[in-house]
């Protein structure tokens, strides 16, 4: 085996390991059940996580086509997995209207985009467009924490 | 007798008031059907109380064409930029979407609308022709058949995950685990939710598409910059689309089958007719290589099938008066509220009504087909704007749209979870599509194990003694063991072969 192919079975043993320990865990948690609420449960953790095992162990992860993934670049990757959580805090504190008003502009101005007229005016459109459809279609959007407690 | 209704319907619903009324509902449901999170049956239930002010018949149509067109509209973004609009565009991103990277998103979106349209049209047909026949094999059905059914599903899933059948099934299995978080659907006993409240209603399946498609989308999409076409650039025309789907006519047929066949199943879905039709295709090419990588036959079978699944859903809804969908239900209530009764007598009498329903639905495939050519030639251009500037946009619709779902910011924190799930799985090769099968018939296959069991008093044999059980549950060993079987027996005739092909020695 290539030191490239052993590389790349690393992650994908871990990936699915995590997902092994899940099985675990609804395991343990379902013996405690009554009979048959867990049942299923069982029988499919336990299928899950002898799956588990065997792609850890090395069996079945036989991927001719899996060819490395390419290595991230850290600065980018922080902000990938930064983006989406900050975002959701930001609907949760300061509302839809905020929240979005401010994210797409700085998200747009992160990964480079220096078109300032440009991501104006995406900006307002979007969040315009969004917040008259979502209320219309009788869906409320995040007033958010905020606005509340300071009496909007 | 059929036709004379059904030219007398068409006289019906052609009428202007109709006419615009369907053109108004096409359009309406082709804009929800594109935004995640929303959704024809949203946009249904909020118009269903305008249907007591209309004519039985355009109220009727009203519901159905938005239903129609919403679904369509779902593969619109599904194929623009990886997020299915609907739940039961899921599998139509595979193939769709690796077409808008490679610069041909006006091919996939002419493949979609043209597969969307004959679905519709061969759905319609089947309900209008042949309704009764169909609903006999749908009344075979009982549990046992359901978790067979359910079973093979996941199975086909796996053995589609060529060389890495392990892979799919934990991703299966991973699906189905999720499905029992939550409030146990046979026992209402509470499962895996830490004592908490928020968790004893189920995952939906909208946060986990908007995570698995969307949110991992814009994760690559954040890292690997450029444009979604990856040369930036649009070649091939919807028209080209429209001509390659002909091509293809096995892969129509076979849509059509999956799409109709789980129509009439209740319980099974467009969503799994989309996800099925995926996965055969796949199963069937003679190079499934080329599935993932922008193969036709992967978005063509997909949206035949989710749409001929759609109309093939009210023959149980219409025959039976037993709902396949929120959508069919709201249909089914359309229905009663205006006087008729669902069942069989129903293809019979109120003949103006009925059949101006179905020839109603005959002319909403032809206008989702005319407006999705018209319009989405425009969308196209999407997929050449900078990722710079698309990802903070696919990030507000995407976690907005998973909050709309519920109103809830817990499907926020759902979306974001499949979203790293979702984005580790592609970059390891774990088939994502296997976790959405699990989750989509996790709760079906649960339900009719405990049934089959309370059934046969706890006795394992019922999924065996019924013959389309047992029938089914034969074909998912063959899926699963066969191939390593044939392999091996091909093995061993090869090495005989070359035994005997050597020469003698002294």
């Amino acid at each position: 085996m290539s030191d490239r192919t052993s590389r790349n079975g690393v992650g994908e043993r871990i990936f699915a390991g995590a997902i092994g320990i899940i099985f675990a865990g609804q395991f343990l948690m379902a013996l405690r059940y009554p009979s048959d609420p867990r049942l299923f449960p069982l029988i499919i953790s336990a299928a899950g996580f002898l799956l588990t095992v065997a792609l850890v162990l090395g069996l079945g992860l036989h991927d001719r086509h899996l060819g490395r993934p390419e290595p991230l670049p850290a600065g980018r990757l922080t902000l990938t997995l930064v983006v989406s959580p900050v975002y959701a805090l930001g609907l949760w504190f300061l509302g839809y209207w905020v929240s979005t008003l401010i994210a797409i502009p700085l998200v747009a101005w992160l990964l480079g985009y220096r078109k300032r007229q440009t991501i104006a005016i995406v900006t307002l459109v979007v969040t315009v467009l969004l917040g008259v459809l979502f209320p219309l279609l009788d869906v409320p959007l995040p007033l958010g924490l905020l606005p509340r407690l300071v009496g909007f | 007798m059929i036709l004379h209704y059904l030219l007398n319907g068409f006289l019906t619903a052609g009428h202007w008031y109709n006419l615009s009324v369907i053109a108004l509902s096409t359009v309406v449901g082709l804009w929800i059907g594109l935004i995640p999170g929303l959704g024809p049956i949203m946009a249904m239930a909020i118009l269903f109380p305008f249907t007591f002010l209309m004519d039985p018949l355009a109220g009727l149509l009203m519901l159905a064409s938005i239903h129609v067109a919403g679904t369509y509209g779902g593969s619109i973004s599904a194929i623009m930029i990886n997020v299915p609009g609907e739940p039961a565009s899921a599998a139509t991103t595979f193939d769709g979407y690796a077409m808008t990277r490679q610069g041909k998103v006006r091919v996939a979106l002419g493949l979609s609308v043209t597969g969307s349209f004959i679905g519709a049209i061969f759905g319609s047909m089947a309900l209008i022709l042949a309704a009764q026949p169909l609903v006999s094999i749908a009344l075979k059905f009982g549990p046992a058949e359901y978790f067979s059914l359910a079973m093979l599903g996941l199975c086909v899933v796996a053995v589609a995950s060529r060389g890495a059948t392990a892979k799919g099934l934990l991703m299966g299995c991973l699906g189905l685990a999720v499905s029992f978080i939550g409030t146990d659907e046979v026992l209402g006993y509470p499962r895996f939710t830490f004592g908490l409240v928020q968790l004893e209603a189920k995952i939906g399946v909208v946060p986990v598409l908007i995570g698995l498609f969307a949110i991992s989308e814009l994760m690559e999409l954040m890292l690997r910059g450029g444009s979604i076409s990856a040369g930036g650039s649009l070649s091939g025309s919807l028209f080209d689309g429209v001509k390659a789907t002909f091509r293809y006519p096995m892969a129509i047929l076979r849509g059509l089958g999956i799409g109709i066949f789980c129509g009439l199943v209740p319980g099974v879905g467009a969503v799994t007719a989309n996800l099925l039709a995926y996965i055969v295709e796949r199963r069937v090419a003679k190079d499934p290589d080329r599935f993932g990588q922008g193969a036709p036959e992967g978005v063509i079978a997909p949206e035949v099938s989710n749409n001929a699944c759609i109309h093939a859903a009210l023959i149980p809804t219409l025959a039976l008066g037993i709902p396949h969908s929120a959508g069919s239900a709201l249909v089914l209530v359309a229905v009663t509220i205006h006087g008729l009764r669902p069942g069989p007598m129903l293809f019979s009498g109120s003949g103006e009504l009925v059949y101006g329903f179905f020839a109603g639905l005959l002319i909403g495939a032809a206008m989702f087909a005319i407006f999705g050519l018209l319009f989405t030639r425009w969308f196209s251009i999407l997929t050449i704007v900078s990722t710079k500037l698309l990802a903070p946009i696919l990030l507000v619709v995407g976690l907005v749209g998973a909050y709309a779902y519920n109103h809830s910011f817990l499907d926020i924190v759902y979306a974001i979870v499949f979203g790293l799930i979702g984005f580790a799985a592609r970059r390891y090769r774990f088939p994502v599509i296997g976790l959405v099968m699990g989750i989509v018939l996790g709760p079906l296959a649960e339900t009719s194990f405990h049934q089959a069991l309370e059934i046969s008093s706890g006795s394992y044999l019922i999924f065996v003694e019924r013959p389309l059980s047992a029938g089914t549950l034969i074909v998912c060993a063959l899926l699963l063991v066969g191939p390593t079987i044939w392999e091996a027996l091909g093995n061993a005739l090869w090495r005989q072969k070359a035994i005997a092909s050597q020469p003698m020695k002294d």
